[in-house]
């Protein structure tokens, strides 16, 4: 590229171009929304069996995962971040929101359980919606938008349903809510780069 | 000839440096080389022009035990930018 003079149109297309060269490098691949997604789906969905098979004790180990899950994608997006030689304002957003969402959601999980009582899922579920709804307004994207609302809804209604069913609400959230729409954000970037 | 038009942002490096400014926070030298495929050296001139004119800022750091140089946008930057947009849709308009 030299820096010659160029006519309007031509200005107007580089601009086009620069910018949309940038958004591509910017598009998220779900990683995070696949990732944590899947670990929510087993832990939640192990609880449940644990439940079921009366393991009253121990029912809360499978999320244990939660935390190690959160590290993996801290150092995966940190790596990601470094490699793109460019900061965002939305990527920091998102990840900051992910971050104080994911504290939120452990601590009521691990050391407030007892408080929440019959609450804790669908309080847990109310904060999960935050993610993928405040992803999907920022990116732009629909389907999160909606997985957000809906997971929202199945919040509020999970109050009226009987609690051993909590846990198996939240795995079927956590794949039809967060891993579904990651597998499409995922899908889209890469259908971006061929 | 396209006198409305700031002459710093009208040449093809410099605006593409803006452009893609406009997108980021923060950009690193490198990134502005591989998105204009320029010289590093032609780069840093219209840096430094772009920098006299007060459109952006240049923060050299230590990365890894590399010097690194980021580039941000200022505001006087941005408000040249989205006049010059502006002014490139008149061109635009009375072209059409």
């Amino acid at each position: 590229m030299e820096s010659k003079e160029f006519t309007p149109s031509e200005s107007l297309a580089l601009i086009t171009n620069v910018i949309l060269e940038a958004k591509s490098r910017f598009k998220d691949n779900g990683f995070s929304f696949i990732f944590i997604g899947l670990c929510s789906f087993v832990a939640s969905l192990a609880q449940f069996v644990l439940l079921k098979l009366e393991y009253y004790r121990i029912d809360y180990y499978p999320y244990f995962i939660m935390p190690v899950a959160a590290a993996v994608t801290y150092f995966y997006y940190k790596k990601k971040r470094d490699a793109t030689k460019s900061k965002n304002i939305i990527g920091r957003f998102i990840s900051i929101l992910s971050g104080i969402l994911g504290f939120n959601l452990m601590v009521a999980g691990f050391f407030f359980w007892s408080k929440f009582g019959i609450a804790l899922i669908p309080f847990m579920l109310i904060l999960f919606s935050m993610w993928p709804l405040m992803a999907g307004i920022l990116i732009k994207s629909r389907v999160f938008m909606i997985s957000g609302l809906v997971i929202n809804i199945i919040a509020y209604v999970s109050f009226f349903i009987s609690r051993e069913y909590h846990p198996l609400i939240l795995s079927i959230v956590s794949l039809i809510g967060i891993v579904i729409p990651g597998l499409i954000l995922n899908y889209s970037s890469k259908e971006s780069h061929v | 000839m396209y006198k409305d038009l700031d002459p710093l942002l009208h040449s093809q490096l410099r605006l593409a440096i803006v452009s893609l400014l406009m997108t980021s926070d923060e950009v690193d030298f490198n990134l502005i080389k591989e998105t204009t495929n320029a010289t590093s050296g032609n780069i840093s001139v219209q840096i430094k022009k772009l920098q006299e004119a007060g459109y952006i800022e240049v923060v050299k750091s230590f990365k890894n035990n590399y010097q690194n140089t980021s580039l941000t946008i200022t505001k006087k930057g941005i408000k040249a930018f989205e006049e010059y947009v502006e002014s490139l849709k008149q061109y635009l308009k009375t072209d059409n």
